[in-house]
């Protein structure tokens, strides 16, 4: 047996030892009270000697803590390890998260805890290790969180999406409350995303969005970010200041239940143009914001930023493409008269790319000329193969309006280019009653009336590269009523279930099923029937012209010419 | 997307290299078979044929690499060859007038 004078001297030496450790040390008897702790826990429990915490209730020590796991479940006393082990379980080390009901202050502990037994091998009072683990907790946290927004801004160009996608990313862990603002030129804000962990929350939000002025005061809040570049931490929102900004009672109703403990503003930057700013708000999780905060705040806005900018470059490029591509088809239909027309163009891929199919109306002095194309390729190299040819057709028609001519002259133009540019084209040429058609390389049109739809014309060389060219021309026919269409091989390559194309002969029982319609109804028929063969993206620019014969000659009153009379339609 | 998926066989003898294309070729596929062509000139093929009876569709970007092809054996002094692709993808040869325009070998067995 040891004696009593042996034993007090042996703890007191622990006592010594347990005192200099920088970890927390406790000791738990049965009765669930705290029996022991080493001068780190004493500190940590806001105890000066152990006698007072043996005197203390067990459960009122955790009193001034909010206490979660993790996941943001609550951890209550019977939680514990110790507490747990006393009740003859084996429990695994505990990572908690308690926060300062007072201060605010946000710490993240691992606890584990062994059991003391007695002579008899029964447990008597179980040892707790309380390691400080917030610093490597939070950078834990913070590099999944950095990794993860980065996937999610990554994932989509849609900037207004992601930035919802961050925002919810960030609460609860980071913060309760997440919002994303972005500015306009003249200061004006935009409110991008909101986000809390619990829905009820954001209805609170909406209300009090009501109550935000349109211009951003730039002596604070997120005007003063967007004023200076630089975050702005309020880690007190005293009761005064919400006082002071809420216009009327409601206001400061609402201002009240957010509950805001402390908020972080940190701006949203591109080179240095401040063109937004995240916001974080810690309301019921009661933890306070420090330095650190800051920082990880800003690096995920500097990722944010630049997900906005790329994205809003993205669009900038796709307007700039659509203009061009606009550029490349003539403004509206016109008139021809006798010809009701309609036209269809729809370009393939991203709409950031360009097209390569075309098509062009223009009167030559009494004649009237139509010509459809593909050129080989996509993006602005083919926009300005696209364009040459148009300019070369329109000049070429100058001298020799004839169709065949034309290609010609678009082949040479094309041959003087420095890389193999290769374009497809039909030339239809409309002179009184008569129409000559010539085809480089390109589709044969489609007659189509009463009789079903056949090809017309006689196929060409294709343009631009090769050395023995011919381009017949044929007079055709079309009787009243019937439709002549041209198109280019994106309709017929158009792909659909188990790799098969739609091809020529769909196309025309697809056309002779409408026959006799309006060119505007058989455009809408033919998209009709495109899409319900297409599997997938559309793979290839598709373009169509539809021109249905009057039922009535062209009119001919001298040199009034073609001035806009007859049956002609706009596509 | 494409119903038989695009394939290549090469075969070398001495200094010719026989290419045996088959399925689509088109925007998709046409940089494998450019691939293929700049390995076996690589390796110092003077002939290269280009067996097409097994390809079964050629979009536009198919039909300009083989007229690249053409100029660029006409401007470095090889010899290109194709064999005929089946009917349907040979009717894009014939219509854009690339039929009398290339190379191709009279036979399967091109002289």
């Amino acid at each position: 047996m040891e004696g009593q004078t042996e034993r007090a001297i042996r703890d007191q030496r622990l006592a010594v030892i347990l005192d200099v450790l920088a970890e927390a040390v406790t000791i738990r008897a049965l009765n669930n009270h705290l029996v022991y702790a080493n001068q780190a826990a004493l500190d940590r429990l806001g105890f000066d000697t152990v006698a007072e915490l043996r005197a203390a209730d067990p459960e009122e020590l955790m009193g001034p803590y909010e206490t979660t796991d993790e996941h943001g479940h609550e951890i209550r006393m019977d939680d514990l390890p110790s507490v747990r082990l006393l009740r003859g379980e084996q429990p695994e080390p505990l990572l908690m998260r308690s926060v300062n009901r007072a201060t605010g202050e946000e710490s993240w502990v691992l606890l584990k805890a062994a059991g003391v037994r007695d002579e008899a091998g029964e447990i008597e009072s179980a040892v707790t290790i309380i390691a400080d683990v917030t610093a490597a907790t939070r950078a834990t946290q913070r590099s999944e969180f950095l990794a993860r927004t980065a996937e999610l801004l990554a994932s989509s160009l849609d900037y207004q999406q992601t930035l919802r996608n961050v925002a919810g990313l960030a609460v609860p862990q980071i913060a309760d409350w997440c919002a994303v603002d972005l500015f306009d030129v003249d200061g004006a804000r935009e409110s991008v995303a909101i986000a809390h962990s619990k829905p009820a929350k954001l209805e609170t939000a909406a209300r009090l969005r009501a109550y935000e002025p349109e211009q951003l005061d730039p002596d604070q809040g997120l005007g003063l970010v967007r004023r200076t570049g630089e975050p702005l931490l309020y880690t007190e929102i005293p009761d005064a200041l919400l006082v002071a900004a809420a216009v009327d009672e409601e206001h400061l109703r609402l201002l009240r239940e957010v509950g805001m403990r402390a908020v972080l503003i940190v701006p949203l930057t591109v080179g240095r143009r401040t063109i937004g700013a995240l916001t974080m708000v810690s309301s019921e999780s009661g933890r306070s914001f420090d330095s650190g905060d800051v920082e990880f705040a800003a690096q995920i806005a500097a990722r944010a930023a630049v997900a906005v900018e790329t994205s809003r470059l993205y669009s900038e490029r796709s307007a700039v493409a659509r203009t061009l591509q606009n550029s490349l088809l003539p403004d509206a239909i016109p008139q021809i008269p006798g010809w009701e027309v309609a036209a269809l163009y729809r370009p393939a891929g991203h709409e950031s790319e360009v097209g390569g199919d075309f098509y062009d109306f223009w009167e030559v002095g009494e004649d009237w000329l139509m010509m459809i194309g593909d050129v080989t390729g996509k993006g602005v190299g083919a926009a300005a193969v696209t364009s040459l040819v148009r300019y070369t057709a329109r000049a070429a028609s100058e001298f020799d309006p004839r169709p065949s001519q034309i290609l010609a002259r678009i082949d040479a133009a094309l041959r003087r280019r420095p890389t193999v540019s290769l374009c497809t084209a039909l030339c239809l040429r409309l002179s009184r009653e008569n129409a000559t058609l010539a085809v480089g390389g390109h589709p044969l049109p489609l007659r189509v009336g009463d009789g079903g739809a056949e090809e017309i014309g006689e196929h060409g060389t294709l343009l631009g590269a090769l050395q023995h060219t011919r381009w017949p021309e044929v007079e055709i026919t079309l009787a009243a009523g019937e439709t002549l269409v041209a198109f280019t091989d994106g309709v017929t390559d158009a792909v659909g279930e188990g790799g098969e194309r739609w091809g020529t002969e769909r196309l025309r029982e697809s056309l002779a099923a409408s026959a006799g319609a309006a060119p505007a109804e058989l455009r809408v028929r033919l998209v009709q029937a495109l899409d319900e063969f297409q599997v997938g993206a559309q793979a290839d620019d598709t373009a169509v012209v539809i021109m249905r014969f009057g039922d009535q000659p062209p009119a001919r009153e001298g040199s009034q010419g073609h001035s806009g009379v007859g049956m002609a339609g706009n596509g | 997307m494409a119903g038989t998926p695009f394939e290549i066989d090469t075969a070398n003898q001495a200094d010719t290299g026989c290419l045996t294309l088959s399925g689509e070729l088109d925007l998709a596929t046409v940089p494998r078979a450019q691939a293929a062509v700049d390995a076996a000139l690589a390796r110092g093929a003077r002939t290269l044929i280009l067996d097409l009876s097994a390809v079964s569709f050629i979009d536009s970007s198919g039909l300009r690499l083989f007229i690249v092809l053409h100029q660029r054996a006409t401007a470095e002094g090889w010899r290109l060859s194709l064999i005929r692709p089946q009917e349907r993808a040979m009717t894009v040869f014939r219509v854009s007038g690339l039929e009398e325009n290339l190379p191709f070998a009279e036979s399967a067995r091109p002289g």
